[in-house]
């Protein structure tokens, strides 16, 4: 079955030893996803998704509703974060 | 007026100090701390001089916001002439160091000369003396502080010192205080030990009591507070630390790893905050002890960390100082990377090992991490051999290795000595000076400029050499702060960074950290300071101050001798494009933003200043 790998994130994430590359899902790709549907999907609905990054490549928040997925895409998700 | 209005100047030479009114008139346009001190420099030190002769001077300085209740506002800088670039030098740090000074009366410490034999510099509200450190001379840091502390009996006491690097000329020392906070770049402790001057330790009962408008700053200060305390940045740094952006450079593709050879590291998780935070099964303790907070900080980005007891660095050693055993600061972003990151090392204890000794012994983890990586190419390319290193295999991920260095640069013996060149003079010893990742001889941050080009720019025109705090356009490229722009876009990106760059150098100037612009702008930094400081201190004159403190300092480098060809990257971000991820095939295109970066800056073409940006910003003609 298609799928994509969600990866999350700082505050998005459970601390846990296995999240410490990301609290990471694999979530079935139903037909016609786009970034928006899988993110109310995955309940992140409510939550600052500061940094969609799809495959390494920020989405623009304009761009989200409309941009598919497609099987194997890794989308990697922020709230917003800074360092130095 | 939150400026106490008192310099002390010491000369060592004829071990001598006074006070002296702080020059107001320079206060006026360049504020404090980075922006007064460099004004200063520029004033009485010939920039061609010799940044290890008695001629050069060193300058600690605060401030106007520095030792309030600001939020941040407890910092305080080391401005001198560079032994690593011949450029400028301004470090700046945290802790409790400033605050102390503030309090015992000193807006800024002048130390000027040489001592003919080795001293601290106490100072205890006006009374200063100049001290035999013979004891203490070819200690660490760490047993520095321990022996000023019990001499004193005053555990308020605070201390900024160097450590054996610094005594002994490597070239990327720092100036660390209140044991690991560190005036960390550009070699500016190497110019205290050539001082002969091993710490200075400051007490100050006296308190910053000369807010202009005590009722309108406290209205002022509790604002920024707010916004701070509701900022999700600066919440994120509190529980995760700078570390957070480890594992988000390595997903866009911009993490440079193994000497820049590659922009991913698949060890990075390793490094990250993420994992700092994962109990071990040794102890069941997660590397990560506690935040950390300078004075007057609502952010508390530090970390204070533990080695895994059962890791080789420490186990049965009982050569090592307690705190290897309990705990230091760290890791931050840059220390993680240049230890673990840039030489292929995904080990997090080695990493913190490592990055403690930079505590104990007061050198940059960024220039000593980044050094250690170009010998590690220049082994695996047969260039250099074990003759050279002394028998270690220095392999690219060899944590053992690398450790090994580390602690060879903190003793500053054999191989250790070759190191504290730096990269640039140890790659041009070896032919190869192409590997040494450096602008002005100083070593990059922790963020690749062909995959962020913002920061390419920023690398090549920053006036202390490479650089991420100069000119943070990361925050804007791949983090989205204040919005976000394309990371390998060219358009635009000169005026991105001449904000950024300006804006920093008003927080730099004003006694408040860098950070806490991610969540307060120019604004309220304004109406904190013309709450606190006589005077009309708008966001606009702020603005054309910082750009004025910009362009001294590029004044001053070109006195030095530098010049446009100076503003370049190493050929491998220029020539040698990305192998994978993200932004795989590209370059860093300076090219394409460099003389558009002159022109937005009002420059020449030769990247000297025009007589009309001199004018527009009241720069001396």
């Amino acid at each position: 079955m298609p799928n994509i790998t969600l990866k999350l994130f700082a505050s998005l994430a459970k601390s846990s030893p296995d999240n410490i590359a990301g609290e990471i899902q694999q979530i079935p790709l139903l037909k016609d996803d786009t970034i928006n549907s899988l993110v109310l999907r995955a309940n992140l609905g409510e939550k600052n998704l500061h940094l969609v990054i799809l495959n390494g490549v920020y989405v623009n928040k304009e761009d989200r509703p409309t941009r598919r997925l497609s099987d194997g895409d890794v989308l990697a998700i922020w709230p917003p974060i800074v360092g130095g | 007026m939150s400026w106490t209005r008192q310099v002390l100047r010491i000369n060592l030479t004829d071990r001598t100090s006074a006070s002296e009114p702080l020059n107001m008139e320079w206060a006026e346009l360049y504020l404090g701390q980075r922006g007064l001190a460099t004004k200063y420099l520029t004033e009485e030190v010939d920039p061609m001089v010799d940044p290890l002769a008695p001629e050069n001077s060193l300058y600690m300085v605060t401030g106007p916001l520095t030792g309030t209740m600001a939020s941040t506002g407890g910092r305080y800088s080391c401005v001198t002439k560079s032994p690593l670039t011949n450029a400028l030098a301004c470090s700046n740090s945290g802790g409790f160091f400033g605050n102390e000074m503030k309090c015992a009366g000193w807006d800024m410490i002048i130390i000027e000369g040489k001592a003919s034999s080795p001293v601290y510099i106490s100072i205890v509200n006006e009374t200063c003396e100049i001290l035999p450190a013979d004891e203490i001379w070819g200690k660490s840091v760490w047993e520095a502080d321990e022996w000023l502390h019990t001499k004193t009996q005053d555990p308020q006491l605070r201390i900024a010192a160097i450590g054996v690097p610094g005594e002994n000329g490597n070239l990327y020392s720092a100036i660390v205080n209140d044991l690991h906070r560190a005036a960390g770049r550009s070699g500016v402790g190497t110019v205290m030990g050539s001082k002969n001057v091993k710490a200075v330790t400051l007490r100050g009962t006296k308190g910053v009591g000369n807010i202009k408008d005590p009722k309108r700053f406290f209205t002022a200060t509790q604002k920024t507070k707010d916004i701070i305390a509701n900022n999700e940045m600066a919440q994120g740094l509190g529980a995760l630390g700078t570390n957070v952006m480890m594992n988000h450079m390595n997903e866009v593709g911009a993490l440079p790893t193994r000497n820049w050879r590659d922009s991913t590291f698949e060890g990075a998780a390793k490094l990250s905050s993420e994992a700092m935070m994962v109990p071990r099964e040794s102890d069941g303790k997660a590397n990560l002890t506690r935040p950390g907070a300078c004075f007057a900080c609502t952010i508390a980005c530090g970390r204070i960390s533990t080695i895994d007891p059962e890791h080789f660095t420490i186990k049965n050693r009982d050569d090592v100082h307690k705190y290897f055993k309990s705990n230091s600061g760290g890791n931050e972003y840059e220390a993680a990377w240049a230890f673990g990151v840039d030489t292929g090392v995904d080990d997090l204890d080695a990493v913190t090992y490592a990055n403690f000794i930079s505590n104990e012994q007061a050198f940059d983890p960024i220039s000593a991490g980044a050094t250690i990586a170009a010998a590690m190419e220049l082994f695996e390319l047969g260039i250099l051999t074990k003759e050279d290193t002394g028998g270690i295999e220095l392999t690219f991920g060899n944590a053992e290795a690398m450790v090994k260095c580390v602690e060879l640069i903190a003793k500053h013996e054999g191989f250790g000595k070759e190191l504290a060149q730096s990269s640039l003079r140890f790659c041009t010893k070896y032919g190869r000076p192409d590997l040494a990742i450096v602008v002005k001889g100083q070593e990059f941050p922790a963020y690749d400029a062909r995959a962020v080009q913002g920061m390419g720019l920023g690398y090549a025109t920053s006036n202390r050499g490479a650089c991420h705090v100069r000119g943070y356009t990361n925050g804007s490229e791949t983090a989205g702060i204040p919005f976000k722009t394309d990371p390998l876009a060219t358009e635009g990106k000169a005026e991105l960074l001449m904000a950024f760059q300006d804006t920093t150098s008003i927080f730099d100037s004003a006694g408040i950290c860098t950070f806490s612009s991610f969540a307060q702008g120019v604004e309220e930094v304004a109406d904190q300071l013309d709450s606190a400081c006589e005077g009309n201190w708008t966001a606009e004159r702020l603005m054309l101050l910082g750009e004025r403190v910009w362009n001294m300092e590029r004044e001053f480098n070109n006195s030095a001798g530098f010049t446009a060809a100076d503003d370049t990257l190493p050929p491998r971000l220029l020539e040698e494009p990305i192998k994978e991820g993200p932004a795989k095939g590209h370059v860093c295109e300076l090219d394409k933003m460099l003389p558009n970066y002159y022109e937005v800056r009002g420059w020449n073409t030769d990247g000297t200043l025009t007589d009309e940006t001199r004018k527009r910003l009241s720069l001396p003609l």
